[in-house]
């Protein structure tokens, strides 16, 4: 028999029946099922439709080679996608729904057939993350989206959910949904401003103001945060003009490292409306705001800053692109946010 | 020289230092030693056989992955496959499952990982009915069930 096997160096066939050792030997396969096929077994909606599963779980073990026999016969050659073991198809859909901003991948694979629509619905992790795009229609239904959430989420049950929230469309406050977003288990939180010639962002200011509310009120006396378990906190913007009343108090609300993420690649002008922050969470917020607006040029505080005692002259510039800072006075702060990270 | 007895009876003879990109044959190999004898493959085929060896030799030297890392879950979900691995996953589909099926029972995780890619990037943008027809699978769902998944997600669909 001849195999044909191109820049194959090292192979030798030697034929079938040339070890005669292995006919007589005791072939005892002890076969190990994953725990994934034990709860599967349980799950019989799901076990029953999926076929073949079983056949690569097994993990034959042998004792030594020689206790392999020649009673090993032919298995069929696998002929069909849903032949594959269940963890397999598992993993080809955890790569078919890579997009990040986008849940529509996911939905149209549960819709294929039931094989495949039980799989995604019988493993959590397909259900942690969702991207919302906040459009016209939030004005109405914003109330129904905790609802919604609940739903997707709950597949999930209690794995740490990431939520990335995209505003096509200025939003108007919904209460439902800061109670919503300042209540449930999150780890990733990303809100991304697309909205065109929208300056304000308003609604994202109303949820952290929510959130540290919340935060201040599970104890009166000691502060819980209400994002105990968020990892990471991103805000994009591609606009070029930000005006914001934000104050992040993140020790308070999401005391977790890293600290946010700003990617404001295209910002040049940031305006901070609200109180100063002296907090050194908000420090870090606008430190890490310098850091991701490299085409920064004007950065404008309209309530002064008290005297925060640190006067230091000879820190060195750390902004290039920086002209302007409303009022100059306020330049000390950006002294600070720089001393606080280098001492 | 390690033999391998597939499931078909055929047997092969192979460079240790290339069948050890298996872990299963790596820890086999480890636990049981040097040894004359044939390591049955029971649940794989000699012709499915020949094309894990030809990866195997492929990267033959390059280092081996560690044992325990899974490419997905230290967070690589793109769908880059290398130039070379998009030739060896040239084949039909019937083959192309039974190196996937092959290298997660040998436990050939690169081989394993580029598998699974190439079968997500062929249902990559098409639609449910594209991907039953691409794999000729029958659309189980009654009208009823297909309308109600429809709706608990419509609100998820159009965002």
């Amino acid at each position: 028999m001849a195999i044909e096997c191109p820049g194959l160096q090292s192979f030798i066939y030697q034929g079938h029946g040339s070890t005669a050792t292995m006919a007589d030997s005791n072939y005892r396969p002890s076969i190990q099922a994953s725990l994934l096929d034990e709860a599967l077994d349980k799950l019989s909606p799901v076990s029953s439709l999926v076929q073949g599963k079983s056949r690569s779980n097994q993990h034959l073990n042998f004792e030594t080679p020689s206790q392999a026999a020649a009673t090993m016969s032919p298995i069929n050659q696998i002929q069909h996608i849903n032949q594959l073991p269940t963890e397999i198809l598992a993993r080809i859909f955890t790569l078919s729904d890579y997009e990040r901003e986008n849940n529509i991948g996911l939905l149209v694979l549960a819709r294929v057939c039931k094989i495949w629509h039980d799989i995604l619905f019988f493993f959590p992790h397909f259900w942690t993350h969702l991207a919302v795009t906040v459009d016209a229609k939030l004005e109405n239904d914003g109330s129904n989206l905790p609802r919604h959430f609940d739903r997707w989420y709950g597949r999930a049950g209690d794995m740490p959910r990431s939520l990335i929230f995209i505003f096509n469309k200025a939003p108007t406050q919904t209460r439902a949904l800061y109670d919503y977003l300042t209540s449930a288990r999150w780890r990733n939180l990303t809100f991304k401003l697309d909205v065109g010639g929208c300056l304000n962002f308003g609604w994202l200011d109303g949820l952290i103001v929510q959130a540290t509310r919340t935060s201040q009120l599970r104890n009166n006396t000691t502060v819980v945060p209400c994002w105990p378990d968020l990892l990471s906190l991103e805000i994009l913007t591609p606009t070029t003009v930000y005006t914001a009343r934000l104050s992040l108090p993140l020790k308070t609300i999401a005391p977790q490292p890293p600290p946010p993420q700003n990617t404001f690649a295209d910002l040049t002008t940031f305006s901070w409306e609200g109180l100063f922050p002296t907090e050194s969470e908000s420090t870090s917020f606008v430190e890490s705001l310098l850091r991701s607006a490299p085409k920064l040029e004007v950065l404008r505080f309209h309530d002064r800053v008290d005297d925060i005692g640190y006067r230091a002259a000879a820190v060195k510039p750390f902004h290039r692109g920086i002209r302007i800072i409303i009022p100059p006075g306020d330049a000390s702060f950006l002294q600070l946010a720089l001393l606080m990270r280098t001492i | 020289m390690v033999l391998l007895l597939t499931s078909d009876n055929e047997m092969f003879s192979v460079a240790e230092d290339v069948i050890k990109r298996s872990a299963y044959i790596k820890n086999m190999l480890e636990d049981v030693g040097e040894s004359d004898l044939p390591i049955p493959l029971p649940n794989v085929e000699s012709n499915v056989l020949v094309k894990i060896l030809e990866y195997c030799e492929h990267y033959r030297g390059e280092p081996l992955p560690a044992s325990d890392v899974d490419p997905a879950e230290i967070g690589d979900r793109s769908l880059d496959i290398a130039d070379w691995d998009q030739k060896y996953m040239a084949v039909d589909q019937e083959m192309l499952f039974e190196i996937i099926l092959a290298a997660n029972y040998l436990d050939i995780k690169s081989l394993l990982d580029v598998g699974c890619k190439t079968v997500a990037k062929m249902m990559k943008g098409k639609s449910s009915e594209e991907i039953r027809t691409l794999f000729n699978i029958a659309n189980d769902f009654t009208p009823e069930e297909e309308a109600q998944i429809r709706k608990e997600n419509a609100w998820a669909e159009c965002r």
